[in-house]
């Protein structure tokens, strides 16, 4: 039998296993006596036991034989439900070896994942990417291998059942408090774009109509955007503290020298860049043949921009928002340090008290967040795309 | 993309207001009282503590704990963003440029300063402070304590002098801000070489005491605060300063002048609370908070319902 007929690996899938099958030897759960004190790492089968080990290993094996020979659709498929699988598996063993972990281990004790458990969900995650990357023509099945290790994981979040690991016991701890640093964040990236879209779009439409505006527009935009964004923060305290004080009616509206005031001043100034670039692109892209028909058959300027030339330019604008606001996303983080809240607030605290489990509670939601919103402004983008055109690769 | 940009002014607007922060007004209740703190575990207890203790008594309380670094906190009450924090004694030496008067030496005569200061200049009031100096200190592992007999600061200096193995974590302010290990230097009279130090950007004791006890790059002393509740959990001494080197920092909670004067019982609310967080007390709710992972509002709770301050 001629092997190299079936050899086909796909370089993604080989990484994601040879990387899978390595967490499977690091230490897996760490169980620390108390929140401070250095803990000792479990591998896999220590942790959840034979029992538990087994399928994870046999699943990983599973994925690199098939990320070797992953030919034709249905293999593909394979590989996509089996890291799946592996997963939920991996969730389900951790949420309970945390759990009776936690028990012997005495009440202050902390179970955290460790670094073969994170390795594991990048494995997976390669896995997945490779199964899906040459495509599928049914719905069902690309949804099924992108979406159902996920669903099954927020479902299992939702229920509880991974509330023994560590990052689940600060949460149950701040409770109230990250709902509303979450509801705060959201609010000083939400509006800060609102914002920075509001007056971008029409500078970026200002730019491109005339020459004397372009370079000093994005003179002041790019030279904006190479501050660091702490500096910038920094910058605005000063000169809106000394309003405040001048003007003692602004502090009532809520106008002071720290908190929300200069965050969102500050994001709606980094959020300007990509979107009066997009639209300047946008706008002047625009086919010349297109705006030569369209004033030949007898259009108002007016009329020339609302029906041919904002429809057109639509999308790369759009696109400029999305830039704008996962970029909003991760400079609200640090809008913390000066007061205004939002999930930076767990970041610094846990740098403060040693407490990693704190830092990815402030993390890994703003995480989950700029993937979320890079999603829904996505699909915006394809919303706002006139039928009849195609979308130019970014 | 009209309805994109009426979409989003709506958004701008609508954002406008709730930054101007609308936290509801009830005629009922005193106050609103916005109370704050540093982004620490001692000022999200203290902060608990002064907000249970409010509410108990009928003030309407906004809670603003862990805002942000001192500067910033410093500057919110200042400006009249917030109207209550709990604030160290011994910072009054930086706030007013008089760090090298030994006046800041004495509890007494420092929190007097800072009253008097803090009062002219910007209309703050200090209340009592709590008997407990958290202060810049040296912690080394208990084990290396009992082996070399360490239990004063002189201890250390003889056990330096005669070439036992240290090395210390300490931030860079730490290391060299005159008024911290410089000042133990002279006054004990010893000296520790490039080598022997680890120095960390950050003013971060978790981070020193956490190298300090898992003997992280051979490090096995640590920059501590007096206060911290990490100490005893990661098996931690700190070395007593009979000579009096450091100033003393006490936490006393600071009142703007305006509220002050509409509500005078603020003082009789708080100080008797203040007056009963040593030392030991401050380490050991720092402890159940850093340590345990206890809420900070239930373990000042607690507190305050064991000492009878809450029923």
């Amino acid at each position: 039998m001629n092997l190299r007929r079936w050899l086909a690996p796909d370089n993604v899938a080989v990484v994601g296993s040879i990387v899978g099958l390595g967490s499977f030897l690091l230490p897996w759960l760490n169980v620390k006596p108390n929140r401070v004190a250095a803990g000792t790492g479990l591998s896999l089968p220590d942790a959840a036991g034979g029992s538990g080990a087994a399928p994870i290993l046999v699943l990983w094996l599973v994925c690199m034989a098939l990320s070797f020979t992953v030919k034709g659709l249905w293999l593909r498929r394979a590989l996509g439900l089996a890291s799946n699988l592996v997963l939920v598996i991996t969730l389900v063993l951790a949420g309970s070896a945390a759990r009776s972990l936690s028990e012997s281990a005495g009440p202050f004790s902390r179970i955290s994942p460790d670094t073969g458990f994170w390795l594991a969900l990048v494995a997976c995650y390669l896995l997945i990417f490779a199964s899906r990357r040459a495509g599928d023509a049914s719905v069902l099945w690309r949804s099924l291998m992108s979406w159902s290790g996920l669903a099954v994981a927020a479902i299992l979040l939702a229920a509880g059942w991974l509330n023994s690991l560590s990052i689940m016991q600060e949460l149950a701890i701040q409770g109230d408090r990250f709902r509303a640093e979450l509801w705060t964040h959201i609010i000083l990236f939400a509006g800060s774009v609102a914002a920075g879209a509001a007056i971008g779009i029409p500078l970026g439409i200002m730019a491109e109509r005339t020459r004397k505006a372009e370079r000093p527009i994005f003179l002041i935009t790019s030279i904006t955007e190479t501050v660091p964004s702490l500096a910038l923060f920094g910058l605005l305290i000063p000169p809106l503290a000394a309003l405040s004080f001048a003007f003692p009616a602004l502090r009532e509206v809520g106008i002071r020298g720290i908190g929300a005031t200069p965050a969102i001043i500050a994001l709606v100034i980094y959020s300007l860049l990509p979107i009066v670039r997009n639209t300047f692109v946008g706008l002047r892209g625009i086919d010349r043949g297109v705006i030569d028909a369209a004033a030949g058959i007898g259009m108002s300027p007016g009329q020339l921009f609302r029906r041919v030339k904002a429809p057109l330019a639509a999308p790369l604008v759009m696109d400029g928002v999305r830039t704008a606001s996962v970029q909003a996303v991760g400079n609200a983080a640090v809008a913390a340090l000066i007061g205004a809240g939002g999930l930076g607030a767990f970041i610094f605290q846990g740098f403060g008290q040693q407490a990693p489990d704190l830092i990815l509670l402030g993390a890994l939601p703003i995480i989950a967040l700029a993937v979320l919103v890079d999603a829904v402004m996505n699909a915006l983008v394809k919303l706002v795309t006139p039928r009849g055109v195609t979308r130019s690769a970014p | 993309m009209k309805r994109f940009l009426a979409g989003s002014g709506l958004l701008a607007i609508v954002l406008g207001l709730l930054v101007a922060g609308c936290t509801g007004y009830n005629p009922a209740a005193k106050g609103p009282v916005v109370v704050s703190s540093k982004i620490d575990t001692e000022g999200g207890l203290l902060a608990q503590v002064i907000i249970q203790m409010l509410r108990d008594k009928g003030f309407q309380v906004t809670d603003k704990s862990q805002l942000g670094p001192t500067q910033v906190v410093r500057q919110a009450i200042i400006s009249g963003e917030i109207d209550i924090y709990p604030e160290y004694t011994g910072n009054g030496a930086f706030f007013f440029n008089e760090a090298d008067s030994a006046v800041w030496k004495d509890a007494r005569l420092g929190y007097e300063r800072v009253k008097v200061l803090d009062r002219q200049s910007n209309n703050i009031i200090w209340l009592q402070p709590a008997p407990a100096n958290n202060t810049w200190a040296i912690a080394v592992p208990k084990a290396l304590a009992q082996k070399e007999n360490l239990k004063t600061l002189e201890n250390l200096a003889a056990y330096v002098n005669r070439g036992g193995n240290i090395k210390m974590a300490a931030s860079e302010e730490f290391v060299s801000s005159p008024a911290a290990l410089p000042a133990f230097q002279k006054a004990y009279g010893f000296t520790l070489k490039q080598d022997q130090l680890l120095t960390l950007s950050g003013g971060n004791t978790a981070l020193t005491e956490k190298a300090a006890a898992e003997g992280a790059s051979g490090v096995n002393a640590a920059m501590a605060y007096g206060t911290d509740g990490s100490l005893a959990a990661l098996g931690l001494v700190v070395l007593d300063d009979p000579r009096g080197v450091q100033p003393v920092y006490e936490p006393a909670p600071i009142v703007r002048s305006a509220i002050y004067e509409k509500y005078p019982e603020l003082a009789g609310i708080l100080n008797p609370v203040f007056e009963t967080l040593t030392l030991q007390t401050l380490q050991d709710l720092n402890a159940k908070i850093a340590v345990q992972g206890q809420d900070a509002a239930a373990v000042a709770r607690n507190y305050l319902v064991g000492k009878g301050f809450l029923k």
